[in-house]
Parts: C-alpha cells; structure tokens; sequence
C-alpha cells in the first residue's frame, strides 16, 4: 500500500533544492505523505538556494516537533520529513576537500606524469578549462563532468547510508521503498546527477535492492523522476564572471541546446533504471533573479514549475501498487490555457481524482496561507498584550488561569515554551506566505495569489522590502485568485470566538495553534465554497 | 441567546421597565411618604421624582443599545482596546447623566430643604437607572465579541 511505502527525494542541483523547497511548504499545509525522507545533492555549498532549503528543513522538523505532540486533528506538518540525525548531513557534497577540479579528482597529473594513455583519453573528453575548474561551485552546466564526480557514492557515508540502509532492512517485495529524483536536464548538477542515479547499478538494482524474480529486474525500489526542463532567464553580467577568472560558467542562451541533448540522452540510454519519469517544463521566459555560481546570493525567487515537480513527486508518492512496464511510463500535462490558475496545476495521474485533488490541495494551500498570516498579524499580536489586557472572548473562552500563580504558568499560551512553540510556527508561517507570494507573476502568466492583499511596500525601505498589512486592513479573502466569497477578515475573528476547546487537552500553544488553524480551515471553506471529497491519499 | 439581537435589547427594555416600576412608583411612594415638603404637594413631587427616574432610564437604555449596536459591528471584534475606551465613555457619561439630573433635581427642590437623606435616595435611584443599570445590562447581555470589555466580567 502507498501509505506503508518509505519514500525517499533526491533533489539534486539547484533545481533540486527549489522543488524541495516546494515539497516543504506543501508538506507543511498537509498535502504531503505520511513520511518523506530527504537528500539533497550539490556541490556548491554556498548556493543560496540551497542554504535555504536546508534552513527550511531545519525549520519544518523544529515546527513539527512543537505542534504534533499526538493530535492529529490538525493536519499542518502531518507529513514526517526524516534526515539523518547531523541535519547537515542531508547535502551530499560530493567532495570532502574544497577547491577540487576533475583532474585532481581522476588524479590527472599523475597520469599525465606517468604518460599514461587515460592522461590523453581524458584530454580528448574534457577541456583543460573542464579539467580545471573547482568544482565546489557548482559543475557550471556540464553534466559530464559531474557524471564522473557523481557516480562515487560512499553507501556508508550519510545521507546515502540512512537510504541504502532502508532498502537492505525493507521487506522483501517489490516496490517497498519510492525513491524520486528530482533535477534539472539543463544545468550542471541536476543534468549529470539524474541519470546518473538512475543507472541500475546505483540505486534500482544494486545489492540490497534487487529481488530474485523471474525475469531478474524486480527491484524493492520503485525509481521514479522528474526532469525539469528550461522555465527561467536570468540576469547575468558575463564579463564580471570573466574577470573574476570564472570562464566556465552557462547562460540562458545554453539551455535549449543542453536540453535537446539531454533529452536525447535519455532516449538513447534504455538502460537507465527509472519505471516513471515527469516531463515539466514552461515556456513563459520568467526572469528569477541573477547568477552567481557559488555565492549566498545566488536565491532565486520561486517558480510554479517547481511546485509541478512537487505535485508530480507527491503523485508518484500516493500511487498504489503500480503496473508493471518494460519501460519508465512518461508522464506530461499541459495548461488549457496561456494563463495558469489553481485549477490548472497538474495534480494527479488519475482522471478520477482530478477535481477531488485540485480542491484538496486548494483547500489545505488557503487555509496554511490564511493560517499564517492570521497567527502572525492577530494572534501574536493579541498575545503582546499580555493575559490581563485581552478581552477576547475566544481567548477568555480557552485561556482561563492565575498569571500570578506560578502552577498555572503552563496554562499561559504566552509563557515559556508555549510562547516558543507559537512563534516557532509563525516563523514557518512567514515562510510560507513569501513562499507562495513571490510564485505569483501576473507578467508572466501566473494567477495564483494577489500578494497586494496581505503585503504592502515598506516606506523608506529598500528595494521596495515588504510587509504584513496590519490584520484589520487586509484583505484574507481575496489573497487567493480563486472565486471567492471575499469575505471580510472580521469574518476570521467571527470563526475564532465559538472555538472552546477543553484546557486539559494538549498544551496551551497547541490550543492557541488549533484555534486559529481550526478558524482557517472554516474561513478557507466558506471563502471559498469548497466541498471537501475524499481523495484516495 | 440574551447577548444577540434583538434579545439583548429586548432584555435590556424590560429591565429597564421593570427597575423604574421598582424605583419610580415603589421606592417613590415610599419616599413620598416620609419626605417633609414645604410648598411642593406630594402628587408633584412624585411626579418631578418619577419623571427624573424616567429620563434617567430612557437615558441608561439608549446608553445599552448605543453599546450593543457598537460591539456587534463586526469591526469592533478586530478592535477591543478601542471598545473598552467606548464602554467606559459611555459608563463615564452616564455618570455625568445622572449627576446633571440629581442637579436638577436639587435646584428644582431648592425651595423644599430636602434632608441629605432624602437627596442621597434620589441619587440613588438615579444612579442605578443610569450608571448601574448601564453596567449590569452590559454585564449580561453584550454581544459575544465584546462581553469581556465589561469592568468586572474577567
């Protein structure tokens, strides 16, 4: 059954690391599965993109292991994100040295020294600026130098260990353990890592793995990917990278040709290992920040498409027991229109869930994006207050204790590690919402939220740095473009003050998160007039 | 169900009712009964008395639906550090209400030479038609969002 499957994500690259990004945040709304375990994979350790999704793990476990403490009523962070015990070992590097270059990783110069015939083989495969260039920045949109740096995995060695040791202890059937990975065919990473995982001797079929069958190919893994294909430009300054002595380094211009021959790659290569593989691409052109191999602020904002690779990855995840093929199965969507809404986003495999999916994942993305913003502009700001100077009623109705009496401190939302909890939500929450409202790009064809409902420009701020509209001058009903109701956020405070929940079920913080999630859910379904059907997850 | 409309201005109504019955016709006959007058006859002064104690209840009851209106806008929920000022301006102004009335009072009696007593009698009942009956009707039936606003409901 999908529940009982582990499931493990490779995100590999930059683009690896946005769409785990992606994963994240849907996880967090309660869209996820029952487990994800994730690995990143990618050479450049100062890439922004990837400190973020490696703070963002960060923060999702920490959120998790403050709000589920047993009730799953609320279904925000439902989904277990497992990393090996060293958070920071869930990056794979690649190398343990800084600075390395293929010729020192194949040992050229010894090979050169020795007059070896692999010395001159090796020249005619690689450049001398391929053989040079450190590789801790990044393979600069040459896969075939990280297909060699890539294949050295050390099964020993964390995040590969905590993997490879689930599939060794895995039941003997087929299909126990999901693995999907998740790269780009047009950059340097994701281009060499994706098939290169997908051998079968890497992961599908290496010892552990593999089932004696009849036809000697099943497999505890079930290997699935997804190849995302050009869906940005970027800025770059080309002559600053060659001053800093950066020769090697790809373009927006590079990647319709580094496609075409990744594609082609693929058809040629029937042996790779993958039984599905989602195409995702977009042709919209969308400008997402600039380039800067191996710099912190190489951040890019985010992008649909790696919210797809999510929806494509999760769709993998929920399958049931999948049919056999002698080849991987293929998978495309295509909007209906030039515009993209929620209702265009690609959910699901199964045509007969379609409109149960959409709507679910409508539903739950609402009520987290309402969820927290509400927590962080009206409930910390009723808890500044302090206990004595909040008159209402939902928090009189749940928060009943002595201030002054230090038994009944853990009654108090506002104390301790209650108040850490919260903020440790709201933190996330914040997360959340920039999230999903730098996805938005009317310009460029996405129609997903109306950012200017719930954030406005800082005065005086620079680079035109956002902020929460206060809660009382926003507008929660109108941030998704979705038909809505638009009701007013007075409407919201409406839902919170018939909540009572009983002051001896779960701590304080867990009834001040539920209130306010519980007041979300309700808003989101009325706003929204969404009738909620049961998806098979 | 008694802090919703129209319920919580019906109750209110009622109480008013009800509290000048007891003050104005009860209280004022046995006041009337026991005040020494000097040129007023006793069916005027019961008259003056009772129609001070009616003002004073049409004042207190306007005062009620004035803050029942206010904390049922939707608005006001968003709002409550802004309700508490208007609650107590209203309480505040029904103590000038009835401070200006039991004034009134005392200068129409001027000629009378009511006792202290008998004047503390008339204040108190004009004060629990305004000031009191202000804060109890808001005890008891404001509107959800606000009913923790009240002095005395936390």
């Amino acid at each position: 059954m999908a529940t009982n499957r582990i499931n493990y994500l490779i995100g590999i690259g930059g683009t690896g690391a946005r769409v785990v990004e992606s994963i994240l945040h849907c996880c967090a709304a309660g869209f996820g599965p029952n487990r994800l375990a994730i690995i990143l994979v990618d050479p450049d350790e100062a890439n922004g993109n990837l400190t973020r999704t490696k703070s963002l793990v960060s923060a999702y476990v920490d959120a998790r292991m403050r709000l589920r403490t047993g009730d799953d009523s609320n279904p925000l962070f439902r989904t277990e994100v497992i990393t090996p015990k060293d958070r920071n070992d869930i990056v794979w590097r690649i190398f343990n040295d800084k600075d390395v270059t293929l010729a020192h990783h194949i040992n050229f110069d010894n090979l050169s020294a020795r007059e070896s015939p692999i010395a001159d083989f090796m020249t005619v495969l690689f450049s001398e600026d391929e053989l040079r260039t450190k590789l801790n920045e990044g393979f600069r949109g040459h896969p075939a130098i990280g297909s060699v740096v890539i294949s050295n995995v050390d099964p020993l060695q964390q995040p590969w260990r905590m993997m490879f040791d689930d599939i060794v202890n895995a039941p003997n059937r087929p299909n126990e353990v999901a693995v999907f990975l998740v790269g780009s065919v047009f950059g340097g990473t994701g281009a060499a890592g994706v098939p290169t995982f997908g051998a079968p001797a890497m992961i599908k079929r290496r010892e552990g793995a593999s089932l004696e069958g009849a036809d000697g190919k099943q497999s505890k893994v079930l290997l699935g990917g997804a190849l995302v294909l050009p869906y940005f430009t970027f800025e770059m300054d080309a002559e600053a990278h060659k001053r800093e002595g950066k020769e090697l380094f790809v373009t927006g211009a590079d990647f319709p040709i580094a496609t075409k021959a990744a594609l082609a790659y693929y058809d040629q290569r029937k042996d790779l290992a993958f039984d599905q593989l989602y195409l995702i691409g977009d042709s919209s052109d969308q400008r997402v920040g600039h380039f800067s191999p191996g710099r912190g602020d190489q951040d890019n904002r985010p992008h649909y498409v790696e919210l797809v690779a999510a929806l494509a990855a999760f769709d993998f995840f929920r399958q049931p027991e999948p049919e056999h093929s002698n080849g991987p199965i293929y998978f495309t969507a295509a909007r209906d229109d030039a515009r993209l809404h929620w209702n265009s986003l690609p959910v699901t495999r199964d045509e007969s869930q379609i409109d149960a999916l959409q709507t679910e994942f409508l539903y739950r993305t609402a009520t987290m994006a309402v969820f927290s913003y509400a927590l962080e502009t009206r409930g910390l700001d009723v808890l500044r207050r302090g206990h004595k100077n909040i008159l209402e009623r939902w928090y009189y109705n749940n928060f009943r204790f002595n201030p002054g009496r230090a038994e009944e401190q853990h009654l108090d939302p506002n104390a301790g590690e209650n108040r850490k909890s919260i903020e440790t939500i709201a933190l996330y929450g914040r997360e959340f919402l920039q999230w999903i409202s730098l996805m938005d790009a009317p310009e460029g064809g996405v129609d997903l939220v109306d950012r200017g409902k719930v954030f406005e420009v800082e005065p005086g701020a620079p680079a035109g740095r956002v902020r929460y509209i206060p809660f009382s001058r926003s507008s929660l009903g109108a941030f998704l473009k979705h038909p809505a109701e638009r009701l007013a956020n007075e409407n919201f405070e409406g839902e919170l003050v018939p909540l009572t929940f009983d002051q001896r079920s779960g701590s304080a913080s867990d009834r001040f998160l539920t209130l306010f999630y519980e007041a979300s859910s309700r808003f989101c379904r009325k706003n929204y007039k969404l009738q909620m059907q049961t998806s098979s997850r | 169900m008694l802090r919703r409309a129209p319920m919580n201005y019906l109750a209110t109504l009622a109480a008013g009712a009800g509290l000048w019955l007891v003050t104005g016709f009860l209280a004022g006959t046995w006041l009337a009964d026991r005040v020494s007058l000097q040129v007023m006859a006793v069916e005027d002064f019961l008259t003056t008395y009772r129609f001070a104690l009616g003002a004073a209840t049409v004042l207190g009851v306007l005062a009620c639906c004035h803050w029942y209106r206010y904390g049922a806008k939707s608005s006001t929920a968003l709002a409550l550090n802004r309700a508490k000022k208007v609650w107590l301006g209203s309480l505040l102004t029904q103590v000038l209400f009835a401070a200006a009335i039991v004034a009134v009072i005392t200068i129409l009696m001027l000629a009378e030479s009511l006792t202290a007593k008998d004047l503390g009698f008339v204040a108190l009942g004009i004060a629990l038609n305004t000031v009191i009956f202000f804060w109890l009707c808001s005890f008891l039936f404001s509107p959800p969002a606000v009913e923790h606003v009240v002095l005395g409901k936390r």
